[in-house]
């Protein structure tokens, strides 16, 4: 495989070392001008010629006999033959880059992960151990204590400082249900906003009231992670809701109390986002949709995941509940 | 000449570029290197993972350091002066990070700071 050191068959036969032998050589001491590394190459004819760095470029184009085609999908671990690793070129999976880093994520180290740290400190002292009074009081006999339904204020230390995980967009779409087209308009929008393929969903329920029937498609989701997350995260505040009109900002009350917050967008905000707003016109009249948007943090709970998105830089309507 | 839906209506070109655009098999063939290319490649790939890698532990380690930093100062306050230590570790209901804060740019705004800027 290509981690091991190249063989030295491929490099290109190297008379360097016979030439310096013979002096008075006119052409040998031209080509010592000319190129000192290789001196040799530049008088092998075109037909023979074997590119070290790409050998086959060079040379008669033969195709080879045994031309190995790795699986299409992954098929569990006792296949005979496996996918490469999504990192390798040849994968099917890869993505080149990153090209530039991402300025919410540096800013999140560089300052907001240090600040949230401050803000959660709490001091617990070093324990302390009286001998007579402790003693006594806890070898002296008692009931368990009662089980609390309370729950424990979780201990912030520089292990869980809340960080971002990921970001779901969401959209059902109503129309979907008449002409299939509002579906793929609004799985082409939500792919071309996150830069991941969106998955299509049927909805489970029969709900009169929308007429909406189960088994029918319904909904598309994308799921965006790591690096990506936090630039779709950056685009957001930065670019998008600030041109969002009569929006106050993410409500209070959101979050499904343990630490991820979702809020909507109307189609007039989405189409704000600049890949949907470069050609608005692409898409059919009306068939931008609206989206559900779904912030996953680490936080085990509400406040401190809208403290942290808080500080990065989402607008909240109201107090935090 | 335009696509004909069952209805005979034609449908929208856009949404027929749509769907050819999503739903079309026309990929691309892997891309194949050869033998010291892919070994260029998967050098700067290791290379890049070890940058990653020491960056992530330095990025924990610092904020490691700044932790165990506070707690000490804030045992040698309460054992140097009580009153000042319950002062200092106080807490009230809500403590925010700085909200008017932005994400750090290269190409910060022409205008600069706002002086007459007054917190709504």
């Amino acid at each position: 495989m290509a981690h091991r050191t190249p063989p030295s068959f491929l490099w290109a036969p190297n008379t360097h070392h016979r030439l310096l032998l013979i002096p008075g050589n006119a052409f040998h001491q031209q080509s010592l001008k000319l190129s000192t590394t290789k001196p040799a190459l530049a008088r092998v004819p075109p037909g023979e010629k074997i590119s070290a760095s790409s050998p086959s470029k060079g040379g008669p184009r033969t195709r080879a006999k045994y031309q190995y085609r790795s699986p299409r999908y992954y098929r569990g671990r006792l296949a005979p033959n496996m996918p490469p690793p999504s990192a390798s070129p040849s994968s099917r999976l890869f993505v080149p880059g990153p090209f530039a880093a991402e300025r919410l994520e540096d800013h999140y180290w560089n300052t907001i992960a240090p600040d949230l740290q401050v803000l959660s400190y709490v001091h617990k002292q070093n324990p302390t151990f009286n001998i007579e009074k402790d003693y006594r009081q806890l070898t002296a006999l008692r009931l368990p204590p009662k089980p609390t339904r309370q729950q424990l204020p979780a201990l912030r230390t520089f292990r869980n400082i809340p960080r971002l995980m990921g970001i779901t967009v969401h959209s059902m779409v109503r129309g979907a249900l008449k002409d299939s087209a509002y579906l793929h308009a609004a799985g082409m929008v939500v792919q071309s906003i996150t830069g991941v393929r969106a998955t299509v969903h049927k909805s489970r329920e029969n709900i009169s009231m929308w007429e909406l029937r189960a088994g029918k498609w319904i909904s598309v989701t994308a799921q965006v992670k790591g690096r990506s997350a936090y630039r779709f995260l950056a685009q957001l505040i930065d670019v998008v809701l600030p041109r969002t009109k009569d929006w106050k900002g993410v409500a209070g009350g959101s979050g499904d109390s343990s630490g991820n917050i979702t809020f909507g967008m109307s189609p007039e905000a989405v189409s704000m986002f600049p890949e949907i707003e470069v050609n608005y016109d692409m898409y059919p009249p009306r068939m931008v949709p609206g989206l559900n948007i779904t912030i996953h943090t680490s936080a085990g709970n509400d406040v401190d995941a809208k403290i942290l998105l808080k500080a990065m830089g989402l607008p909240f309507d109201g107090n935090f509940r | 000449m335009a696509k004909k839906s069952k209805k005979g209506a034609p449908t929208d070109i856009r949404v027929r570029l749509i769907r050819y655009s999503l739903y079309h098999p026309r990929t691309p063939r892997p891309l194949r290197f050869g033998t010291m290319r892919m070994l260029r490649h998967w050098t700067i790939h290791r290379a890049w993972k070890l940058f990653q890698a020491a960056q992530r532990k330095e990025r924990e380690h610092e904020l490691e350091r700044q932790y165990n930093k506070m707690r000490d100062a804030c045992e040698e306050l309460r054992l140097t002066s009580q009153g000042l230590y319950e002062r200092a570790v106080a807490k009230s209901t809500f403590r925010y990070p700085i909200v008017e804060f932005r994400i750090p740019t290269d190409t910060p705004a022409k205008g600069g700071w706002n002086h007459e800027w007054k917190r709504g």
